[in-house]
């Protein structure tokens, strides 16, 4: 048998088998070298079982205990659950009506702000503006040319949290109104009114969608109103309200 | 009452594990780290522990595995290539072994760490081939060639540090 050090390594350990152990045995009878390599592990194995161990720190086993009775809980396992409730809570709270008139407000407010609202239609006509709404999906209830000092101007889609509103521009003088056309869930009955971002806002509840309507004097959001209260029995809509189409 | 079993029955073993962790990372803050870090593994684990099996070693494969978690962490990785072949070498004479625990504890932790963790466990922790190879997911041939290489290289520095 020629060297096998790897196997001698193995003897000294007591890991062969006793086909093997033999066969060692009898080569380290005649092969100083292996038996100089065995004595010499046989020999480190006794000083390194010998060796002091490094000292122990000496809050360890204290920060050890401490932190089995209060582990740290991973991240996700509280971030997820969080993050799905905010997600779910977001779900149901958006058909809450203070929702809804919050993010109108604001979207009707962003619009106005600019020098010249973002219309991607414009015209006086109100035929006209429910046209081009439903040529691109979105029933929209007959919609008054004006009323008191205000006037029709355009429209155009809306983005929205979640989804896009058909969103039609009034105005006279420095007075703006808006009328939104909203799908999606609401959590009121027929109507709600109230106020948000310094704004009045009615909603009106009709055929699964939300006709709201947003200014800054509540005269007026309430004479649009009533142009819608007496028509709102309009038809049950034909296509859902989709985002734009491009 | 199961986390006071679980210290009861795995606290004992801590200056063990945290001379092996020193011996393994090479310094006092990483270790402790290391040990807690299993410690805490094992406890979420320990409803999968069998009763009656060797608990040191099954603390050991534990430690192993959080290491290479670690090293991982760090975009790190211990040292996996095998040393060429070191024999034949010649053979010192018996009163070469250098003298005292300093100089061995230093050799020792001049070995590459893959032979250092064999050697540890087989040499200072005395865990048999087969729990250092289940501890380190290798075969019992791989960790009988780790230690062998292991050893062979303090045999070198040890004897020269006497030459």
């Amino acid at each position: 048998m020629s060297c096998r050090p790897e196997l001698v390594t193995g003897y000294v350990d007591g890991a062969l088998d006793a086909q093997t152990t033999a066969e060692i045995e009898a080569h380290l009878g005649s092969c100083e070298t292996c038996r100089t390599q065995a004595g010499f592990e046989r020999e480190l194995r006794h000083r390194l079982t010998e060796l002091p161990p490094p000292s122990l720190p000496l809050d360890l086993e204290r920060e050890v205990r401490r932190r089995l009775e209060h582990p740290r809980t991973p991240i996700l396992r509280w971030a997820l659950p969080l993050a799905a409730s905010l997600a779910a809570l977001l779900l149901w709270g958006r058909g809450l009506p203070a929702f809804v008139a919050w993010e109108l407000a604001r979207d009707h407010a962003h619009c106005f702000s600019a020098s010249r609202v973002p219309a991607e239609v414009w015209s006086p006509d109100a035929e006209r503006i429910a046209r081009w709404f439903e040529s691109r999906g979105t029933m929209v209830p007959p919609l008054p040319s004006g009323t008191d000092g205000l006037e029709l101007v355009g429209g155009r889609y809306c983005p929205l949290l979640d989804r896009f509103a058909a969103h039609v521009y009034y105005e006279g003088g420095r007075r703006q109104l808006s009328v939104f056309v909203v799908s999606g869930p609401a959590r009121f009955e027929e109507t709600w009114a109230g106020r948000s971002r310094g704004h009045s806002i009615r909603l009106l509840r009709s055929s699964g969608r939300t006709v709201a309507i947003v200014a800054t004097r509540e005269e007026d959001v309430e004479a649009v109103a009533a142009t819608f209260t007496t028509s709102l029995a309009w038809s049950t809509p034909r296509r859902a309200l989709v985002p734009p189409v491009s | 009452m199961d986390r006071e079993r679980f210290e009861a029955e795995a606290l004992p073993h801590l200056r063990r594990l945290y001379g092996v962790a020193y011996r393994m990372t090479g310094n006092a803050a990483d270790a402790e780290d290391l040990v807690q870090d299993t410690l805490l593994r094992a406890w979420r684990g320990f409803d999968r522990f069998q009763a009656g099996t060797n608990l040191r070693a099954w603390l050991h494969t534990i430690l192993q595995r959080v290491r290479v978690d670690q090293l991982r962490r760090k975009s790190r990785r211990p040292p996996t290539e095998e040393l060429g072949e070191t024999e034949p070498m010649v053979p010192p004479p018996q009163d070469a072994l250098a003298s005292g625990a300093e100089a061995l504890e230093r050799a020792l932790g001049g070995l590459p760490e893959v032979f250092r963790t064999a050697v540890v466990l087989r040499d200072v922790e005395e865990l048999s081939y087969a729990e250092i190879a289940a501890a380190l997911r290798v075969p019992i041939g791989t960790v009988m060639s780790r230690i062998h290489r292991g050893r062979a290289l303090l045999r070198a520095v040890l004897q020269g540090s006497r030459t």
